[in-house]
């Protein structure tokens, strides 16, 4: 099955899989490379493969790592963590958190640095972590994923986010100042029905400030791929945001689609749009080059999406002269089966007249 | 088996490669118990002297 997604899509099976090799090299302890020979697989399988191997190497000294536990509670915490930090290390501690006790290891946190903590972290299986999250503070936890961001390690904090609390992950984010970094952690999430959520528990301004970081660095196909995996409050959420940007973020979101060939997922986002917002998004769509147009109108056409640009056309209706000039250059260019496709999905929609209104001028 | 787990991952692997990952899957694991073991050597200087063989023989053999 070829790991590599389809032009036209939002590039979900070229992110994923990346993201389950270097997982999955990271287990191994092995650079991603030499994983390379598995990327034929499914993302599921990738993801399935890692955890059966997490499970074999955690049964592996399963009865020697109970006897370091119980040796740990032989001597001061304080010492048993010292030793921890000093003999054992980040790989053999990391097997270690899915057997401490979640009220012990809460003390063992306070004992440790936060750079060595970072990188137990890195190699811990988040699906032992269970109720230790809860031992530990916000302040170290943010600590922690700083120090990991700082290292450019997005990888390790988007392995969490499916496995801790909305509330933990949203809280860990207010630390971060950097939004790009955000977008970049949550690209990386395989459990992407987590971010829905933690994206719901974000403020307003924290939305506006990831579309800016997005526009800034140009992630637009993260962002879409993001989107495409939120529910419709969340999806709704967002893209009202981008349509109430500046101009230039609209025409840059706009462009980068086209640049992307995400036509497709961006139109969708449309539907989620109330009239107003709509009417903001055709002021810049009207705008651009009829070469951009005619990359939209041609997926509207592939796909069916003729309702979409009814609801275009709609929310553009109200425009005045000379937004409603350029409407209807870009109509009457419509090829004749366009132009039915347009009229027959106005009339489905209850507006049978409404292909006349947009190419009359607007009375005085 | 859950209906969104695969059930076996590593029969979607033909045998070199399956071979070649156990291979990575094995020295992973080698090195964790040489790591282990190393470890365990470390940690023991921080138990009283008299107390290290009987500590290790209760608990790690």
């Amino acid at each position: 099955v070829s790991p590599r997604a389809k032009k036209g899509t939002i590039a979900t099976r070229s992110i994923g899989t990346d993201t389950a090799l270097a997982k999955l090299a990271r287990i191994l302890e092995v650079e991603p490379s030499e994983v390379d020979f598995l990327a034929d697989l499914r993302v599921e399988s990738l993801r399935e493969l890692r955890w059966e191997i997490s499970d074999t190497l955690n049964a592996a000294d399963a009865k020697r790592l109970a006897g370091v536990m119980a040796a740990s509670k032989l001597v001061p915490i304080g010492v048993a963590a010292t030793i921890g930090e000093k003999w054992f290390g980040p790989v053999l501690c990391a097997r270690l958190v899915g057997l401490v006790d979640p009220g012990r290891g809460g003390q063992y946190v306070k004992h440790l640095s936060v750079p060595f903590m970072a990188d137990i972290t890195t190699r811990t299986d988040p699906r032992v972590v269970g109720d230790l999250v809860h031992e530990l503070d916000l302040q170290t936890m943010q600590q922690i994923a700083a120090t990991l961001l700082e290292r450019g390690d997005h990888l390790t904090l988007s392995h969490f986010v499916g496995h801790l609390p909305a509330s933990v992950v949203a809280a860990i984010l207010e630390a971060i100042d950097d939004n790009a970094v955000v977008v970049r952690v949550a690209r990386y999430v395989e459990e992407l029905d987590h971010l829905d959520p933690v994206v719901a528990l974000l403020p307003g301004a924290r939305i506006v400030d990831l579309v800016h970081a997005v526009d800034d660095a140009d992630l637009w196909v993260d962002a879409l791929h993001l989107f495409s995996h939120l529910g419709d409050a969340q999806i709704t959420r967002s893209a009202t945001t981008i349509v109430r940007q500046d101009t230039e973020v609209v025409t840059a979101a706009i462009k980068a689609f086209d640049r992307h060939d995400l036509w497709e997922a961006s139109l969708q986002l449309v539907d989620h749009l109330d009239p107003a917002d709509i009417a903001a998004f055709a002021d810049v769509l009207l705008v651009l080059d009829d070469d951009l147009i005619d990359a939209a109108v041609d997926v509207i056409d592939r796909i069916g999406a003729w309702p979409t640009l009814v609801r275009i056309a709609l929310a553009a209706d109200g425009l005045e002269e000379p937004e409603r000039a350029r409407l209807r250059t870009i109509v009457e260019r419509l090829p004749t089966e366009q132009l039915a496709a347009f009229e027959s999905a106005a009339a489905a929609a209850g507006h049978p007249a409404l292909l006349t209104r947009v190419l009359s001028p607007r009375a005085h | 088996v859950s209906p969104t787990r695969p059930a076996n991952p590593s029969a979607d692997l033909d045998p070199a490669d399956a071979e070649r990952l156990a291979a990575l899957v094995a020295e992973a694991t080698a090195r964790q118990s040489k790591a282990l073991d190393d470890a365990i050597d470390g940690g023991m200087g921080h138990i009283p002297r008299l107390l290290r063989g009987p500590v290790k023989a209760v608990l790690f053999r």
